[in-house]
C-alpha cells in the first residue's frame, strides 16, 4: 500500500476515533478533548519550527495569543464577523513572526531560545497592561462563540466536530509538508547547516519559513480558543504555556507529527487524571488529611513533572518511539 | 577546452596565520583534478574557500565563468557544484533516499498551497527528483538501502550516501574532501571504481587527499599545497619528479609507489 492512502487511513481512523469519542464522553472529559485538540494543532505547529527545525522555541504561546486576541478583538469591539477576524488574525501573527525571525534566526542555541522567551514576556506585557485596547488583567469577555452556530447542541459536544476537522486538517497538512522539498529542507538544516548550505539548501529562508509556520498554526489554535471559550485574558498565553507545549512536544517525540499529537493530549489529561485519582482516593476512604490524597490532589504537579521527567529519561524519542517499537518498524511520519 | 572553476590568487589568513597564500588554479570540464599537500598545508580551508563556507581575505574564484567569490554557499549548487565532507555529513534524521533528495527545490514559481496540495507540476518536479536520487544511488549500488536510517549504516557506506548526494546535486564540479579517510581495503577499491565512473559521467572532480597511492592512480592533474602556497601542479609523474614536491611532502617511499 502506497505511504498516500495509508495516511488517508490513519486520518480516517482518528476521525472515525474522535466523533465517537464526541458522542460518548460528557461534561468535564469533553472539555478537556476539546482543549487537547487545541494544543494538538499548536504543537504541530510548534514541531515545524523545534522538532524539524531544531530552533528551540520557547514562544509559541505568544502566537497563539496574537491569534486569540486579535479575532477576539476585531470581533468584540469592531464587531467583525468571524470569518474575517480568523484568517486576519491568522495573517497578522504570520506578518509578526516573518518581522521577528529575521534577526532571529541569526542567534543560535540558547541565545535564541532566550530571544522566543523575550518575545513572548513582551507580548505579555503589552496584553496586561495596554488596557484601553486590551482590557489589560482582565481580559476580553463576551467573545462570540463558533458553536453559537449550532444553537440546538451543548457548546462543549458542538465543539468536538470544529476543531477535529481543524486538527485532522492540520495534522495532514503537516504530513505534506514533512514529504515535501520544505520537510527536508527542515530536518537538514536541524542536523547538519553547514552540510545543508553545501547542498543548496538556504539555511536562513528555511528557518524563516519554519518559525512563521509554526506561528500561523499556532494562531489558528488561538483564534478557535478564543471562539471556543468565549474569554481571554494574558496569563492563558504566558511564557509558562509555551514550556508546556514545548514539554508536550518532547514527551510526545520531537520531530514527528504522531509524537505531537500524543504528547499533546497526554500532557492536556494527566493532570486532570492525577486530580480525579485524589478524589478516587478520598472516596475510596481514604482521608483527606493523609499524605497521599494532599499529594494527589495539592501536589498533582509534583507528579506531572516526576512523569515527563521519567518519560524524557527513559524514553529519548518520546512517547511517538515507544508506539513505534510496539507497531514494529511502523512507518512514523 | 573550458575551464570550470579557476581561483585567481586565492588567500585566505587568520589574524597572523596566512592558511592559503595566492593560489592561482584552474580545473577543466571533465577533469580529475588532485589537491594534496601534508597536514596543515591548508587544503581543508582552500576546499572551504571553493564551497563557499568561508570567504576569501583577497583573491578571486569562478564557478563556470560566473564570480562567485563572495557568493552565499546555498547559492553554489545552482551553479553547478556539489561537495562532500571528511568526516561524512549526512542527515541523521533522514533516510538514505530522503539525503540524497534533501536539497533539491522547485525553484521561486512553487508556493506553499502547490506543496500542500501537491499540484500536478509539483509532483512531477518530486518525481523527477525522485528519478534522479535513485539514479545516483543505484551508481553507487545503495538503492537497496533507500530506506534505511544513516545511523544503521557502516561509514564506508556513509561515504557513498555523501556522493550521491553530490551526484544527485546534478553539478558539473564535485569536491570530495578526503574520500578514502577511514575506510577499509574493500571500500577503498569501491571508491577508486566511484571515482571512475565520476569521470566518465564528464564530471569534473577535485579531490583532497592524503593517500598517495589513490591519487596517483586516479588523477590527470595535482596541485601540490604547503604552508598555504602551491608549489607544483603537473600530471601525476611530473609531480612525482619534482624535487620540491619530493622535500616538502613526498619521501621516497611514495615516489616510489
Amino acid at each position: 500500500m502506497s505511504a498516500q492512502s495509508k495516511q488517508w487511513i490513519w486520518l480516517a481512523v482518528a476521525a472515525l476515533l474522535l466523533a465517537s469519542a464526541g458522542v460518548l464522553l460528557e461534561g468535564y472529559s469533553l472539555r478537556l478533548l476539546n482543549l487537547a485538540l487545541l494544543n494538538v494543532i499548536t504543537v504541530i505547529g510548534l514541531n515545524l519550527a523545534f522538532g524539524y527545525c531544531g530552533i528551540i522555541h520557547l514562544g509559541q504561546a505568544a502566537f497563539v495569543g496574537i491569534g486569540a486576541y486579535v479575532t477576539a478583538l476585531a470581533t468584540v469591539k469592531l464587531g467583525w464577523p468571524m470569518a474575517i477576524s480568523i484568517p486576519v488574525a491568522m495573517i497578522a501573527a504570520a506578518s509578526f513572526a516573518l518581522l521577528v525571525s529575521l534577526p532571529l534566526i541569526r542567534l543560535k542555541g540558547h541565545y535564541l531560545a532566550l530571544a522566543t522567551v523575550g518575545v513572548n514576556v513582551i507580548l505579555e506585557l503589552i496584553a496586561k497592561n495596554w488596557v484601553e485596547v486590551t482590557n489589560g488583567y482582565n481580559g476580553v469577555t463576551g467573545i462570540p462563540r463558533l458553536t453559537d452556530m449550532m444553537p440546538g447542541m451543548a457548546p462543549e459536544k458542538a465543539f468536538i466536530p470544529i476543531v477535529s476537522v481543524a486538527a485532522l486538517v492540520v495534522v495532514w497538512i503537516a504530513l505534506r509538508l514533512r514529504h515535501s522539498h520544505l520537510g527536508r529542507a527542515m530536518i537538514a538544516v536541524r542536523d547538519d547547516e553547514t552540510a545543508a548550505l553545501t547542498i543548496g539548501i538556504d539555511v536562513g529562508r528555511v528557518k524563516v519559513i519554519a518559525f512563521t509556520l509554526s506561528a500561523v498554526i499556532g494562531a489558528l489554535s488561538g483564534t478557535l480558543y478564543a471562539h471556543y471559550t468565549g474569554f481571554i485574558s494574558p496569563s492563558d498565553f504566558a511564557v509558562s504555556q509555551s514550556i508546556l507545549f514545548l514539554m508536550m512536544l518532547v514527551v510526545g517525540g520531537e520531530a514527528s507529527v504522531i509524537g505531537a499529537i500524543l504528547g499533546a493530549i497526554a500532557l492536556t489529561f494527566l493532570p486532570e487524571l492525577l486530580r480525579d485519582l485524589a478524589a478516587g482516593y478520598v472516596a475510596a476512604g481514604g482521608s483527606e488529611k493523609d499524605l497521599i490524597a494532599r499529594l494527589l490532589k495539592d501536589g498533582y504537579l509534583v507528579f506531572y513533572g516526576l512523569i515527563t521527567l521519567i518519560v524524557l529519561m527513559a524514553l529519548p524519542k518520546g512517547l511517538a518511539g515507544l508506539l513505534q517499537r510496539w507497531c514494529g518498524r511502523a512507518a512514523s511520519p | 577546452m573550458t575551464t570550470v572553476l579557476e581561483t585567481r590568487k586565492l588567500t585566505k589568513t587568520f589574524g597572523g596565520l596566512v592558511a592559503v597564500n595566492g593560489v592561482s588554479l584552474s580545473v577543466n570540464a571533465g577533469e580529475a583534478f588532485a589537491v594534496i599537500g601534508p597536514n596543515g598545508a591548508g587544503k581543508s580551508t582552500f576546499l572551504n574557500l571553493l564551497s563557499g563556507l568561508m570567504s576569501p581575505t583577497d583573491g578571486e574564484i569562478f564557478l563556470n565563468d560566473t564570480s562567485v567569490t563572495n557568493s552565499p554557499a546555498h547559492g553554489l549548487r545552482r551553479l553547478g557544484m556539489a561537495r562532500t565532507f571528511q568526516n561524512g555529513r549526512l542527515f541523521q534524521r533522514l533516510t538514505v533516499l530522503e539525503n540524497v533528495m534533501a536539497g533539491g527545490c522547485p525553484g521561486e514559481g512553487a508556493r506553499l498551497i502547490d506543496v500542500v496540495l501537491r499540484r500536478g507540476f509539483y509532483d512531477r518536479w518530486q518525481d523527477a527528483l525522485r528519478a534522479r536520487a535513485e539514479t545516483a544511488l543505484k551508481k553507487l549500488d545503495l538503492w537497496a538501502m533507500r530506506d534505511a536510517e544513516i545511523s544503521q549504516l557502516p561509514f564506508g557506506v556513509q561515504r557513498n550516501v555523501e556522493i550521491a548526494r553530490a551526484l544527485a546535486a546534478e553539478a558539473n564540479i564535485i569536491l570530495l574532501d578526503e574520500p578514502a579517510a577511514g575506510l577499509n581495503s574493500g571500500e577503498r577499491v569501491a571508491l577508486v571504481r566511484a571515482l571512475k565512473d565520476l569521470k566518465s559521467e564528464g564530471l569534473a572532480v577535485v579531490l583532497i587527499e592524503h593517500d598517495m597511492s589513490l591519487v596517483m592512480a586516479w588523477a590527470e592533474r595535482i596541485a601540490v599545497l604547503n604552508f598555504g602556497e602551491k608549489i607544483a601542479e603537473g600530471t601525476p609523474a611530473e609531480v612525482r619528479a619534482n624535487p620540491k614536491v619530493i622535500e616538502a611532502y613526498l619521501g621516497t617511499e611514495a615516489v616510489d609507489a
